[in-house]
């Protein structure tokens, strides 16, 4: 388990790494702040940090990890900015006697900016109750402004660990109604369950019966728990035009596991020309044998 | 065709809505209170957005013939902040005794949390005891479930089923509501929600009793005109004007007609618009001459 200060010292090497020393020398100032003037500090980060990414090299956002107290958290999206934010707030409430409740004052009295690294920032303090900590999660979640949504449940291990399964279901399913890409929820495949999967499988049926398209993503979510029909369903998806539609149908039926597809997935293979499609159908046959 | 828009937040619309919803037949509006897109983190922001409501609002409409009625509650989503939920209740609680608000609404469920439940059942009371009827938001998200969990809280609650109107039914859960003694809308939407099209099939699956639409217009992508569109479709399906005007004046204005407060009368003789009138010192010209 990673210490709050070994995750706030590999953070703050990582963002070091790619500053030069007037910026790093405003940071290391900035730490010493108190909360009141870390807030007032904010709105100038982007200046003082520039706006590059944390990680310099595209091919290694993918995979870019930094320990945090409640698991690695995936940082290949974050600008340095971004970065600075967090280390500031997360130095600044690690002070406080109790440092979420520290950083819900923040989160309350902030911008977008500034909530976005509050929710990421609970990752960088001492464990406290996580229910104070999750006070901020489930208030974002309750907008439906994008950028809080993703910082609230993406890439997010303290919500990750913490959301009831109530509230983690609730985030998945509001998740697919709002664009936020469900692939960045952080165990997913471990924490989905079969009321997850039967609330998305309702939301087929009311997309479907208004004539509207299912988001592909759904599939291999509601595939971890298959409910009646849904290989059925996937099946008949391994006959559409459109090939991303029969990789999709074809990964997901990998997923549920039900050896009744297998001979649907084998005659398709015989016909299928598109090589991507390919590879997820053999990939299929081998789950299924 | 006479029109009563019974599901409209005029708060985030302006005149020019009011004026072309004027000429497309719309002559009285219900406004529920609800929630507006960033949380209120106060008790004094519901006040002053009620307050609103029933004078700068009913006040607006008024210059454009329309005659402005509202819904009082705290909104699902804003019953789960702790900091705020008691409080508002409490203002609900005094608010619905106001004139003009001929309902408490919108109440019901977001995420089926239990503090939603709880005030749920709270503004139900409320509705009972001061013997109006309730208007019932239903989920965006796990529709079904949310629909069948609100008609159990609606029983359980005791209010008469001809007091209550669900709202933002669709086909999935239309079958459910028609089996009680509940009324039915239907939020009319460009993308999410329902169409124009859509509604009609229902219309003839499920017929006109106790069935409403509305346009749900708010800050969102919306069309504050989607009641008027959905007369042409209806029409364009064949449909009688006489069953046309069931749904889009007399049962929207039957349902609330239910709290004594609003009536047919109250759309008879001219409304006598006068642009110049001031509210608080306020006119909607804003210094213009008409």
């Amino acid at each position: 388990m990673t210490e709050a200060t070994e995750a706030r010292a590999a953070l703050r090497a990582a963002i070091d790494a790619r500053l030069d020393e007037a910026a790093r020398r405003w940071l290391r100032e900035g730490l010493q702040e108190d909360a009141a003037a870390v807030r007032a500090l904010l709105a100038e980060v982007p200046r003082r940090t520039g706006r590059r990414h944390l990680i310099g090299a595209f091919a290694e956002r993918a995979a870019a990890r930094l320990p945090g107290v409640w698991g690695e958290v995936p940082v290949g999206a974050w600008t340095l900015a971004d970065a600075a934010r967090v280390l500031l707030l997360a130095e600044s409430a690690e002070r406080a006697e109790a440092p979420y409740d520290a950083l819900f004052r923040v989160y309350d009295l902030g911008d977008t900016e500034t909530r976005v690294a509050a929710l990421r920032a609970l990752n960088f303090v001492r464990r406290g109750d996580p229910a104070r900590g999750l006070e901020l999660v489930l208030d974002a979640g309750r907008t439906y402004l994008t950028e809080l949504l993703r910082a609230a449940w993406c890439d997010n291990p303290f919500s990750a660990v913490n959301l009831s399964d109530h509230d983690h279901r609730k985030a998945v399913l509001k998740a697919f109604f709002c664009d936020v890409p469900v692939a960045g929820f952080l165990r997913l495949e471990e924490r989905a369950d079969a009321e997850l999967a039967e609330s998305l499988c309702e939301y087929i049926d009311e997309r479907l019966a208004a004539g509207r398209s299912v988001p592909r993503a759904l599939w291999s979510v509601a595939a971890l728990h298959p409910q009646p029909g849904l290989v059925a369903r996937l099946v008949g998806m391994l006959e559409h035009p459109d090939r991303e539609e029969r990789c999709v149908a074809a990964r997901a039926l990998a997923r549920a596991r039900d050896a009744r597809a297998a001979s649907f997935v084998r005659e398709r293979l015989e016909r299928e020309d598109d090589p991507e499609v390919r590879a997820a159908l053999e990939a299929a046959l081998e789950e299924l044998a | 065709m006479r029109i009563f828009e019974p599901h409209i937040h005029m708060f985030s619309r302006t005149t020019d809505d009011y004026e072309r919803m004027a000429l497309a037949g719309i002559e009285g509006v219900l406004e529920p209170a609800f929630w507006l897109g960033q949380p209120r983190t106060s008790v004094g922001s519901f006040k002053d957005y009620f307050d609103t409501l029933l004078g700068w609002e009913r006040f607006r409409a008024r210059q454009f013939g329309i005659r402005h009625y509202c819904s009082m509650a705290l909104n699902p989503k804003e019953a789960n902040d702790e900091r705020l939920n008691r409080d508002v209740v409490e203002l609900v609680r005094e608010y619905v005794h106001k004139e003009g608000v001929v309902a408490v609404g919108e109440i019901g469920f977001d995420d089926m949390t239990a503090r939603e439940e709880r005030v749920f059942a709270e503004q139900i009371q409320i509705a009972i005891d001061a013997e109006l009827p309730i208007l019932i938001h239903t989920p965006h998200r796990d529709k079904k479930k949310g629909t069948v969990r609100s008609l159990e809280v609606v029983r359980a609650a005791g209010i008469p089923e001809e007091r209550v109107l669900v709202d933002h039914n669709n086909e999935e859960t239309i079958p459910l509501v028609k089996e009680t003694g509940c009324w039915a809308g239907f939020s009319i939407y460009p993308n999410t929600k329902m169409t124009p099209e859509r509604m009609v099939e229902i219309f003839r699956r499920f017929g006109t009793e106790r069935m409403l639409i509305n346009s749900a217009a708010d800050w969102g992508v919306s069309d504050p005109l989607l009641v008027p569109k959905t007369v042409l479709q209806m029409r364009k399906a064949g449909m009688d004007e006489e069953e046309i005007e069931k749904v889009v004046w007399r049962n929207p204005i039957a349902f609330f007609a239910q709290s004594g407060r609003i009536d047919f009368d109250d759309f008879e003789g001219n409304p006598g618009i006068d642009r110049t009138q001031l509210h608080e010192g306020n006119s909607v010209l804003r210094g213009q001459a008409p």
